[in-house]
This record gives structure tokens, sequence and C-alpha cells, in this order.
């Protein structure tokens, strides 16, 4: 009986004895010190600084300079991983901190939510400020341009009103190996280049192995080099050289603001009326020419690194590998890694080239300091805005040059921003346009400076974005694959026509796939200004239009929990009485955190279902939708809805079962005693050790198309084309290729399964073996009839846990794709799409619902699973439940004897 | 008999073994690969070949002025195969883009450069001319083109093939005389052999030097031959000369060779009075004829009012790289070393043309145990692990302990409502914390929990992770009723019944339960992001993975070494658990 004086207890005593120790030597944080001057205690406010490495050392410049210079405020950098999640999170609670940083296109939803304070009379008392945002006229009626940029005011104005001070911003240019460029002698980007400089470079640097141009002009019989009807030079395969490239010209980015640029400087944009996006969306006209340059570039000449598709992660480790000449456009955010990581090529950047129309879309996006309302000094608040946008800031943030300083003064001169001595070269393509004014094709109004990415792209129409990347995506993502297509099209439409006629009924087919774009960009849209906050404003609003759904919530659990313990009733002894006690005792721990913890997030989140609600500010501003949000996803108006239904679906019928019998039939090999055997139990544990981050970025390297491990195999075996597993959906073993990556990094972790049926088979009594083998069973007859029925308990556990995990996988998706779901949509998981929905556009109403949605399928499994195990489940302790309750009957009848 | 005791046979052991063995390659070989590649500099995770080992590939020049080796760092390594040179640069200082160098041999001059504002911006011009407009001058700037629109028809678009040869490593422009071999596709008789254009200046050992002081020539000897050359005095050093191929008469070779290689380059030119100039054309009209070029090496130029430009006189340091001067930067915020500094090129990443041959090339086994130092040099460290260790502690014990209550209950007490309540319990996980998060922030936000362990700790010793109370109850289950009972005649309640029975009995849950918390709180990022706001609350799993390796693709070697230390901890719970769940558990029938 007394088994338990071994290693389990010493454990928990020894656990217990070391977090006593440990309770007396954490580490506190510091007291704030005494203004040095005053002696008063110093204002603290509070800021969210990213986590990296970089972005604490320049925190920490910043927070010491402006400490000196304000002895009286102790700024405080929390620690914040980067993540606007926590900032979101923060000001949801009600606890955001006193200065929110956010990028243009997050301004809307902070603005829009009325979570910050108007700047104005704080910015009206500050006459330099004032002149600096404005401009001023001197005494002589000379008129001095302000020292901001006028442009990083735009996305956090509100007519007069002004909710942030821009700290920085950073605008979209291009990568370009300056290496690959020398190799192949062809001209670097320069200030003038165009859309037909970048083609005729792309094309120039995309060769073979040998170093032989793939595709080189066509020329007619007099050997002149034909020309299509924009007098750029039209190319043919190289006959001589490899199909397939072994250096690429150009990787188009394919993110929100990738096509965007192009777009603008061809005359065009998504929206009918940019800036107030209230008409349709067009792919159509100088935007579908845009994308058809992209398009013919990029796929018909092969200029692009096939089998990628353009996430950030591929395209990155593409152009580090050093066999990509030029990517973008990107931001700054890449510049981060670039100066770190680029090391064994020379690189530099360069402005866009200019459109056909002669602009360049040099667009630009600030980022800037604004006040919530919620903060508690926004005098002290400002003054750091106030600081860090100014010459001494921005003086700071110069040495981290991949920000630009909002000012003329700073930007503008080589002492500060464009210091000649660090990288990149060409920091001038970072402020370069704004000396060029330029006529906008859509007002006809003159503008200066960088056009600035429209209301259009802020958060709210990111899946508009997101649609037309995803369509866009499909026509790049085949790079290999569309030339196939290509290929087969002029079979198809030709006997043998020349490329100019191809090229031409190629781009017509083409169209209809931009008419799709076109339509899912639509949905997309209205779904967007139907979830927008300022849509309409009927109904009820905040905590009550919760309330009726919570409530009918919370009777029916109630209800059925009363019925259940109702039907019970009757069955009820004396003995059970003192049981039933016991039992809601020692469950005591669970009800009271389950009641205070638990519950109260899970009836929330049911009544929010009902409601739209951006998940910022407070709750009064949830709105009534009645089951709206439900009808939507059913009906199948979210087209995202299906296909994360069907990936998750296809994850867990693949997964599970894999999971399930695998981890069992592992547990059973190493439940043998045999010398090593401890050995390896560790070793098939050791994957499921890590965590799921750290798997996923391995396996992003293990499975890289071109470089990985998995494709270096599969090619040693005689594969002759392996999968493209980051970037094709194509189906391999009947699987989308990502799909099955990620059901390997499932398998791979199986050891964690494992050691659970190892616990489950080392608990069956041996006395069963026994008497079996006095029976004659052989092993086999043994496993079947005693192991297998004496561990379906762990195996109804694992299948339970195993469906209830699988239909939320997530993590690994997101590390792998980012939220974008995969090529194809292949690995967009029904938990990534509601995390998109809820947490990186705002509509946390629906995210609730679709929660809400997929909790009733789990639940229905269960159910299912739970109705069905008294088939096929084997408990010891219920075999014998008649029995003890004579057993139980024989007690109470000795203990009434005793008394 | 256990079914352990039976598989006792020799053959079914080694069968075992070798089983284990084939399956444990496709588990093991990703972890080697992690644990090796977190050795690795970066740029050797990912590699056209795949490799295991962390090899480090250096190459050194001799530089006979600093009378020493220097890494370089290679830039272009395919070119040898054609032109038989490499350019190199010497080589960065881990990624710092920063070498270090004697400190004497840094040459320091006085600069004078002109700034003026153009447009904006103010730009770095050439010095300023004066004007016909009183009070202004004429500034030029740097490196631009100027277009011109032109006439159709104006440019003459030529071909020119250009033949060059590699030359003691050096791409040289020559004419030659060839006549094919019939025989050999591979090889051409090279009657003569000219130098029309000069090369760039490079290094060669003077010893194959030949001819006068005056009339200096080299010897080829890929050719056989001796070409005229133009030594720059300049840059002398022991043993090494600075020459440059100079334009001469055909020379006589007469000898089979490589066929020399070939260059296409389309040229433009325009007519102009001056006579014919080369330009780019820029832009074309619908004929696809240019219609505006730029003409080449000319300078924009701007009238600006004189005080507006500025002289700044800066002192600009250089350093001599195998003879070639290199703006530099000295850092003095870099460590210093002795008798050198640290300095960073400035512009562009100066590159030096040598011959291939002269680059000493050396590859081994360096493993980068920097990668740890740099993972592990957050500060500070310690305060991260202890509270790591608190938090993981307490969330032990709260697992093992009330979810095991509770798990107990649900599993041999009866109760009303127990059924409906277990299904809430269980339903408790169906919802994605994705959506519950929030609200529960709320939570501890009003109760005043935010930037304390609370939230992390508290939820456990509550028994809120229905993942373990469903373990325990199903292990429970398993455990014959008779124990009980007999301890119940002992005269034991549910509590000492679940202390000295049920937890015994089912000690391998209590291990899972045990290794499955360590596992989880020790690498918990989300939960320190979100409640924890203090530097000096943080976990060190959030630490490390947050600070060094970005959480992602970017910096895999660092994400590497931190997983790989963060595993240890983990393995070795793991290791001891085992010990105590696998001994002598099979005894645990009922006795008597």
């Amino acid at each position: 009986m007394n088994r338990f004086g071994d290693p389990t207890r010493w454990l928990l005593g020894g656990v217990l004895c070391a977090i006593a120790i440990l309770y007396f030597i954490l580490p506190r944080p510091p007291e704030p010190a005494p203004n040095p001057v005053t002696g008063e205690p110093k204002t603290i406010i509070h800021i969210i600084g990213g986590a990296m490495e970089r972005d604490r050392q320049m925190w920490k410049a910043l927070e010491e300079g402006f400490e000196a210079d304000n002895p009286d405020i102790d700024l405080r950098i929390l620690t914040g991983g980067g993540t606007q999640r926590k900032v979101d999170t923060m000001i949801a609670g009600g606890v955001a901190p006193d200065l929110i940083e956010m990028l243009s296109d997050a301004a809307y939803q902070y603005i829009d939510s009325g979570v910050l304070l108007d700047l104005t009379p704080m910015i009206q008392q500050d006459a330099q400020l004032v002149r600096d945002i404005e401009g001023w006229t001197d005494a002589n009626g000379v008129y001095h341009e302000p020292d901001y940029f006028e442009f990083t005011f735009e996305p956090y104005r509100r007519g007069k009103e002004l909710y942030a001070l821009p700290e920085w911003y950073v605008n979209f240019f291009m990568y370009y190996n300056k290496t690959l460029f020398d190799k192949y002698n062809v001209p670097y980007p320069d200030e003038d280049w165009d859309w037909q400089g970048l083609r005729d470079r792309a094309i120039a640097l995309t060769r073979d192995r040998q170093g032989r141009q793939v595709r080189i002009p066509l020329r007619d019989a007099d050997g002149r080099i034909v020309r299509d009807e924009r007098g750029w030079t039209v190319y043919v395969d190289n006959p001589e050289a490899d199909h397939v490239p072994y250096d690429y010209g150009f990787q188009f980015a394919q993110w929100q603001h990738g096509p965007e640029n192009f777009i603008r400087e061809n005359g065009g944009s998504f929206f009918a009326d940019v800036g107030k996006p209230t008409e349709h969306v067009s792919v159509s006209g100088a935007a579908y020419d845009a994308l058809w340059f992209l398009y013919e570039m990029s796929v018909v000449n092969r200029t692009q690194p096939n089998r990628f598709v353009a996430t950030k992660a591929t395209q990155d480790l593409a152009f580090k590998g050093g066999h990509l000449a030029m990517m973008g456009p990107y931001g700054v955010f890449v510049l981060l890694d670039a100066r770190d990581t680029y090391s064994t090529f020379d690189w530099d950047v360069a402005p866009l080239p200019k459109g056909p129309t002669g602009i360049r879309a040099a667009m630009a996006q600030p980022s800037g300091l604004g006040i919530p309302k919620q903060c508690k000094h926004p005098e002290a608040a400002f003054r750091f805005a106030k600081w860090y946008s100014g010459p001494r800031g921005g003086a700071i943030l110069s040495k981290w040059p991949v920000f630009v300083p909002p000012r003329r003064s700073l930007a503008l001169s080589e002492e500060h921003f464009l210091d000649p001595a660090t990288k990149p070269d060409s920091d001038w393509a970072m402020v370069h346009d704004v000396t060029y004014p330029w006529v906008d094709p859509r007002t006809g109004k003159q503008r200066i400076g960088y056009s600035f990415i429209p209301a259009a792209a802020s958060v709210r129409y990111w899946d508009v974005y997101e649609a037309i990347n995803k369509g866009l995506g499909e026509l790049f993502v085949y790079g290999s694959y569309t030339l196939k297509t290509f290929r087969e099209f002029r079979q198809e439409h030709h006997r043998d026509p020349n490329e100019m006629e191809a090229l031409a009924l190629h781009k017509e087919a083409l169209k209809d796939a931009a008419k799709d774009i076109e339509a899912d960009a639509e949905r997309a849209y209205r779904w967007a200004e139907a979830q927008s906050g300022t849509a309409n404003s009927g109904g009820m609003r905040g905590i009550w239009a919760m309330l009726l759904p919570v409530l009918v919530a919370l009777v029916t659990v109630v209800a059925f929990t009363v019925w259940r313990a109702a039907r019970d009733r009757s069955q009820i002894g004396p003995l059970e009485k003192a049981q039933e006690r016991w039992g809601w005792l020692l469950i005591s721990p669970w009800l009271v955190g389950f009641t205070l913890l638990t519950a109260g997030p899970i009836l929330f989140s049911i009544g929010l279902s009902f409601t739209k609600w951006q998940a910022l500010g407070d709750l009064s501003q949830a709105q009534f939708v009645g089951v709206e949000n439900y009808a939507r996803a059913l009906r199948g108006d979210d087209p995202q809805f299906y296909k994360s239904l069907r990936a998750t679906l296809q994850y867990t019928m693949l997964a599970v079962p894999l999971q399930v019998v695998g981890g069992l039939a592992l547990a059973l090999l190493m439940n043998q005693k045999m010398r090593g055997i401890n050995f390896w139990r560790t070793l098939y544990f050791v994957p499921s050790i890590l965590p799921i981050v750290a798997v996923t970025v391995l396996y992003l390297y293990l499975f890289d198309s071109n470089r990985g491990w998995v494709n270096h195999v599969l090619r040693l075996l005689g594969v002759a084309n392996p999968p493209a597993w980051l970037s094709s959906p194509d189906p391999v073993l009947g699987v989308p290729a990502p799909m099955l990556m990620f059901i390997c990094m499932s398998l791979w972790a199986i050891g964690g399964t494992m050691i659970i049926y190892l616990g489950s088979l080392q608990g069956i009594p041996t006395q069963l073996y026994e008497a079996a083998e006095v029976d004659g069973a052989g092993r086999i007859r043994q496993l079947v009839h005693v192991t297998l029925p004496m561990i379906t308990p762990v195996l109804f556990f694992m299948l339970i846990m195993g469906i209830i995990g699988s239909f939320q996988v997530f993590t690994n998706a997101y590390v792998m794709f980012d939220s974008g779901g995969g090529p194809g949509d292949s690995t967009l998981f029904y938990v990534l799409h509601l995390f998109n929905e809820a947490v990186n556009r705002y509509r946390f109403g629906y995210g609730a619902a679709l929660a809400w949605i997929l909790f009733g399928m789990i639940l229905l499994l269960t159910v299912l699973i739970f109705k069905s195990s008294p088939m096929w489940v084997y408990y010891e302790g219920q075999r014998e439940k008649a029995k003890a309750k004579d057993t139980a009957k024989a007690l109470a009848a000795a203990d009434g004897r005793a008394r | 008999m256990a079914l352990e005791q039976t598989s006792a046979s020799r053959w079914n052991k080694l069968f075992l073994t070798l089983l284990l063995t084939v399956l444990a390659i496709p588990v093991v070989l990703p972890l080697v690969w992690l644990v090796l590649s977190s050795l690795k500099s970066q740029e050797h995770v990912l590699t056209d070949e795949p490799e295991w080992l962390p090899w480090v590939e250096t190459y050194t020049v001799h530089d006979a002025a600093l009378q020493r080796d220097v890494k370089v760092t290679v830039l272009d390594r395919s070119r040898a195969a054609t032109l038989g040179t490499w350019r190199i640069r010497p080589a960065y200082e881990e990624k710092l883009s920063l070498f270090y160098w004697p400190a004497d041999q840094v040459q320091t001059t006085e600069v004078t450069g002109y700034v003026a504002p153009i447009g904006a911006v103010k730009r770095t011009v050439t010095a300023p001319q004066p004007t016909d407009t009183p009070g202004t001058v004429r500034v030029g700037q740097l490196g631009t083109q100027r277009v011109v629109r032109v006439e159709p028809g104006s440019l003459r678009e030529t071909t020119t093939t250009v033949m060059t040869r590699s030359l003691a490593g050096q791409d040289v422009r020559v004419e030659t005389e060839e006549t094919p071999l019939p025989d050999r596709p591979d090889a051409v008789r090279l009657a003569t052999l000219k130098v029309v254009a000069p090369s760039a200046v490079f290094p060669i050992a003077t010893e194959r030097l030949r001819g006068t002081p005056d009339a200096p020539r080299l010897a080829v000897d890929e050719l056989g031959i001796d070409l005229p050359v133009h030594v720059d005095q300049t840059h002398a050093e022991a043993g090494v000369s600075y020459v440059q191929f100079t334009a001469g008469e055909p020379y006589k070779v007469d000898q089979v060779v490589a066929p020399t290689l070939k260059q296409v380059l389309a040229v433009y030119t325009m007519q102009t009075p001056a006579g014919e100039v080369q330009v780019k054309p820029t832009r074309r009209d619908a004929n696809g004829q240019p219609t505006e070029v730029a003409v080449l090496g000319e300078l924009k130029t701007w009238d600006v009012p004189e005080g507006d430009v500025t002289a700044v006189t800066h002192a600009q340091q250089q350093i001599t790289f195998l003879g070639q001067p290199l703006s530099v930067r000295v850092r003095d915020d870099a460590d210093p070393r002795p008798g050198e500094v640290a300095v960073q090129p400035t512009g562009a990443q100066p590159y030096v043309t040598v011959a291939a041959d002269r680059v000493t090339y050396d590859k081994r086994i360096v493993p980068q145990w920097i990668n740890y130092l740099k993972v592990f040099s957050v500060e500070p460290l310690h305060k991260y692990v202890l509270n790591t260790l608190f938090i993981t502690g307490l969330c032990i014990l709260g697992n093992v302990l009330s979810c095991g209550i509770v798990g107990y209950a649900f599993a041999r007490m009866q109760f009303r409502g127990k059924n409906a309540l277990f299904l809430i319990l269980l339903s408790t996980m169906m919802l994605p914390s994705t959506i519950t998060f929030l609200p529960t922030y709320i939570i501890y936000v009003k109760i005043g929990w935010l930037d304390t362990f609370y939230p992390l700790i508290v939820p456990t010793w509550l028994a809120t992770s229905a993942f373990f109370v469903f373990l325990y109850r199903q292990f429970f289950l398993t455990v014959p009723l008779d124990l009980e009972d007999a301890a119940r005649i002992d005269g034991c309640g549910p509590l000492k019944t679940f202390w000295y029975i049920m937890l015994p009995m089912a000690k391998p849950a209590v291990v899972t339960v045990t290794v499955f918390t360590f596992m989880g709180a020790w690498n918990d990022f989300m939960g320190p992001l979100l409640y924890l706001n203090t530097n000096e609350y943080q976990t060190l799993a959030y630490a490390l993975y947050s600070f060094k390796s970005s959480f992602g693709y970017k910096f895999p070697h660092y994400m590497m070494a931190a997983s790989t230390m963060m595993m240890i901890p983990t393995l070795i719970i793991f290791f001891l658990a085992q010990n105590a769940f696998m001994r002598g558990v099979v005894v645990t029938g009922v006795k008597g």
C-alpha cells in the first residue's frame, strides 16, 4: 500500500522546496527613481517596444536620450515581442500603453474605434511644432515649407483632428544583388529606369548554369530585333540554353502592397475611387495591364524562381541564396535583416521603376505615435511623441538608417539619415522622390513627394487585397506550371502561332482569371464594408446586445445539468449521499476555476458571436446583428470558410488515425524489456519536446524545394521532379504537398502520444498475461485479447484528444505561411482563418461565431464517440461496477452493524 | 508473465533493435541536422548541396605590403571558371560589416567636398564653377546622366564583337588571328594576339616580369609569351608588382589553344557636332525607336546661389588592400584589438580582382559556438531562468495534484450531474483559445493580476486543464475497484485513498502530466507575452525566442541553438521520469 515512498514523491517534495527557495530570490523590478531636480516621483509612461535585439538597442538609446532631456519622466519600454496583438489586447483590456506605435494601415482601425486622443489641442500650444507641421510665412512674406513631410500626417488626420505624430516612414523599393549584375555585365538600376528597363534587366539576368541567357530577343529575317506594340523587345527561348534557369532575374513581391505599386504606376487602382473606396473593385483596364506586365515578365519569361510562392520566407531564402538578382517591391523590414544576413554577395536598393505614365508610385508607409484615451499622463506621453518625432529623437533614429525620419531636416541630410557610410549605398532611393513633383492620374492634382498608400489599404480592406493577392498567387505561383500552360495554350489555339500572336491570345485568356479575381475581391470588399464599425448604426449596442444569447446559453447548460442530475436521483441511496458530497468536494477546484476563469470567457464569446465588435476599445461598441455571423459562414458567403473546413477535415482524417495507430505501434515496440530501451524511448520522444515553432522552422529548411534535404534525398532516389513542398498545392500521394508536410510534422512528434500509451501499457496487471499464457494464448492473441482491451480507455482518450487537437491545428501553418494559408489555400486551417478574421481583421464577432461553429462540430464528434464507447472501451473499474455496488452495500451494512 | 518477459529471445531482440534503428532514421536525422546546424554560420544552413557538418571555408590572400595573409571573401566565384579571376574583398568580421586592419596601415587624408541643395535634398556635388549670373555658381551632381530627346533614326545601333582572353588571370580585350582545327572542336591554332585595350591594374609576382625596367613585359604563363605591361610604381610591395597590360603590337604566338572568348556588345551611337558619342536609349516610341537617350558620362548641372554651396572638409581614412586604395571609416565603438583597428568600408562594398590562383582556399570544420554565446547573451539571463523555474515548478505541482484529484472524482465518485459536468469540462477544450484569450485577459486585468505570475500559475491549481483531468480519469478508470474497497475497509477516506492508492497506481499518468506540464510551461511563449510586461518578470523561452531568433526563419542558426539548449532540461526530466515510472510498475496486481 505504501509504495509511494519513491521517486515520484521525492520529485514533488523537491519541486516544493525548490519553489520555496526560488520565491525569495525572484527578481523584482526596480523602484522608480525620483526626479533628480525636484525630488518628486517621476511620471511613468509606458510604450511597447519590439523584442528583437536590434529593437531593444534602439529603444534603449531612445529611452536614455529622452530621459536625459526630460528628467521628470520615467519612460518604460514594455516587452512586447513586436506584435500588434499585444497592443490590441491591452487596449481591449483597458490597460493600453501610454503611447501606441502604429503603421498607417493599422491607424484606421484605432481612429475609427475611438481609441485615440485628438492631439490638436496639445499641438496648438507649441508654436514651433505648428510651424514645423504647417509651414510658415516670415516677416518678409517668404513662405517656408514645413519641416515634416506632409504625407506622413495623412493617415492620422480626420478633418481638423490629428491623432498621431509621425515617428518615421518607410517606402517601397527594389533590392538587387550587385554581384549578379556584375557577373553578367548588366547595368545597375538607376534613377531613371522604367518598366522596360526592369523587364530587360530581369530577362538578361535569367541565366542557366552555364551562364547562357534563357530567353533571347526574337529577330526577324534580317536579323533585326522584333518589338511589340509597346516598342519592347520580344523574347523567345534560347535554343542553346537549358530550359530551367539557374540564376533568376526578378521576383515580384507577392504581398499586400506589391501589385498596388505597379498598378498605380500605370495610372490604375484597385478601387474606382481611392481614398474613399465606395465604388467597386477593379482588376481591369490599367490595373489589368500592370498585372499582365508582371505576369509576362515573371512567368512567360521565367524570370522568377521556379517553384517558389513568394511568401516572405521563401522569397527571402531565394534572394539570400544569391541566385536571384532583383526582388521587390519591399519596404524596410527586409532591409533590417538584409544588413545582417546578406553576406555572400554585394547588394543595394533601387527606387521602383517608373511606369508607362512616367510616374513612380514611390509609395510610403508612415508610422505614428498616438496616445490612447486610456492614457493616464497624456501630457507626458505627448512630450515623448514630440521628442521622438523631433530633431533629438530623429537623430538617434537615424543611427538605425532603415526608418526614414519624418522631417526634411533629418531625412535629407547626409549628416543624419543619408549617412554615406552605411548600407544601403543608394539610401537616396528612400527619400529621392520627395524632390519630384508628379501629377496624380486619378485626381489630376499636382503632388509633391510620395503617393501615400490610400485608405483602401487599411486593415479594414485587408482581405480585399488578400483576395487579389491570392488570385495573383494562383497565376504567379505556378511559375513553372504556367509556362507549361502557356505551351499547351499555344498548341491548343494555334498549330504554330508566332510568339506575339500566342502572347496576345494568352493575354486575352488570362482576362478570365482576372475577372474571377475581381469577383472575389468585390465580395471581400462588400464584406469588409458590412463589418466595418461605421457601416450602419441601428440595433442594440453594448453589453445588452450580448445578454440574451448569454442567458440562453446559461439556462440551457444549467437546465441540461439539472435534468441529468434529476434523472440520476432515483438511484440515490444513503452511501451514495456521502459519496456525492465527496464528489462535489473533490471536483471543487475545477468548479472554482471553471466558474471564475473559464466560464466567463466562454459565455462572453457566445454573446459576441451575435454581434459585430472590433475587439478594440470597450464593449459598448459591440452591435447586435442576430444570427448574421453564423448565417454568413454557413450560407457560403465566406469562400474561405469551406476552404478552411475542407483543409482541416483533410488534416484531421489523415493525421489523427496515423497518430493514434502509429503512437500505439511505437509504444508496443518500446514496451519491451531490453537493454538500452530507455535510450530508444528518449530518442523517439525528443522531437515532441521541441516547440512547434522550432519544428516548423526546421521543416521550412528541410523541405525547401531546391536546397532542402528532403528533395535532395528524393533526387538521389531518382525522383526527377520532386514536389515543391512550400509553393505548390499539387497533390503528392493524393494530398496537397504542403498538407503532407504538416502530416509528416505531426508524425515526427509522435513521441508525445507514445509515452501516454506506454504509461497505460505499463499499468496492465501482469496476472492477466500469466492467465492468458496458462490458457495457451500466443503473443498475437495476448495482444488482441489482453493488451488492446486493457488500453482502450487510453485509446479512447487519444482519439478524442487527437480530434480536438487537430481540428484546432494552427501554429505550424501560421509560422510557415504567415496568415496566408499556403499555396492555393491548401493549408488554410480553420483556426487560421478564424485567427485572420478575429485578430488580424478585427472582426471579433464573426471570429466568435466561427469558433462556435467549430465547437459544435467537435462536440458532435466527441459525443458520438462517447456514445459509441460502451461498445469498444473497456474499463477495468466499471466491469466490477455491479460487484462494487454489492460490496458497497455490504460495507454499509457492516458500518451500520459497527455503529 | 508480462509481455516484456516473453520477448526475451535473442533473435527477437536483434530484430527489434534493427527495426528501431531503421525507424529512427527519419526521426533522428532531422534532429541531428538541427543540432549540427545550430553550429553553422547562417549562410551554411541552406546550401546548394545540403550539408551536415559546420564547414567553414576560408580564403586568404597574401598581401605583400602587409607582409601577411588577409582573410578574404570571394564575391564572385564563378568567374574563375571562365576568366581565371576572382573578385575579393577583406572578409568581414562576424557579419559586422567591418574588418580589422593594422592601425599603422590606415592613412588619413583631408578631403574637401562640396554640398549644395538640389531640390529638397542636399547632395554632394562637384566643385562649383562660376556662371554669368552674379552670385550664382554652377554645380554638377556626381554620377548622373543627361537625358536628351532625339529624332528617331538619328541613332545608330551597332554591335561589336569583342574578343577577350584570360591572361594572367585577367580578362583582357584582345584581337587574335585564329584558325580552327577540324579535328579539335575545343581548340584553335592561335597565330597572333594583340592586346587592344588596357586591363585593370592587378597584382602579380614580380618574378614574372621580364624585359627592362623601361619596357617591362609580363610572362603570360598559359601561353608561354611575354606581353608589354605598365608597372604601377606607386604600389611597391616586396615580391608583388601592380601591373596593367598595355595595348601593343600583335604578338606571334602560333600555338594550339582553347578558342578565345567572345562578347557581343550592342553599342548605340549618335552623331553630334563634336563627333560620334556613345549613348544609352532610355525611352522608345511606338515604333521601337529611341526617342530619349542618355548621353553617357555627362553631368547634370544646376545654378545655385553661391552662399548655398558649403565646402565640407573631412578626414578620409583609407587602407591599401593588395595595392588598391579602399575608403574606410574607423569604428571606435567596435571591440579593439591590440595593434589593430576596426574599419568599415564606406560606400559600395569594395572589391579587388585577383588571379584565382593567388587565393588560398581552406575548408575545415569549425563549430560556431558563438551562436550559443549570442543566443544566451540576453540580459539578465539568470533572472529569466529563475522566473521560468519558479513558474514551471508551481505549474507542475498544480497540475499533478489538482487535475489528479478532479480526475479521481470524475472516475470514481458517484454524484448527480457528473456526466454532464464532465462533458462541460471536455468542451472547454473545444473552443479555440484565439477567441477566449481576450475575455480571459480582461478578467485578469480586472482582478489586478496583470504583470504578475498568477495568470500563468493559478489556472493550473484550479484544474483548468481538461486534457490532464481527462488523462487522469482514463488511468484511474483502469485501476481495479478491489484495491479501493480494501482501502476503505482499512478506514481510508477518499482523500487518503487518492493519495495512497490512486496516485501510486496511476504513476505513469503522474509522470506523463509532469513531463507534459514541464514542456508546456518551459516553452510557453504566448502567456508571458500577453501577461507579463516588465522585463524582470520575463521567462527564458520568451527571451530566447523573441530576442535573438525573431521567432522565425530569418536567423535559423540562432533559433536552432536556442531550441537545442531549451531541449536539454526537458530531456533530463524525461529521462529521470522514465526511470521512475517504468521501474517495478508491473507488480501492481491485487495480492490475496
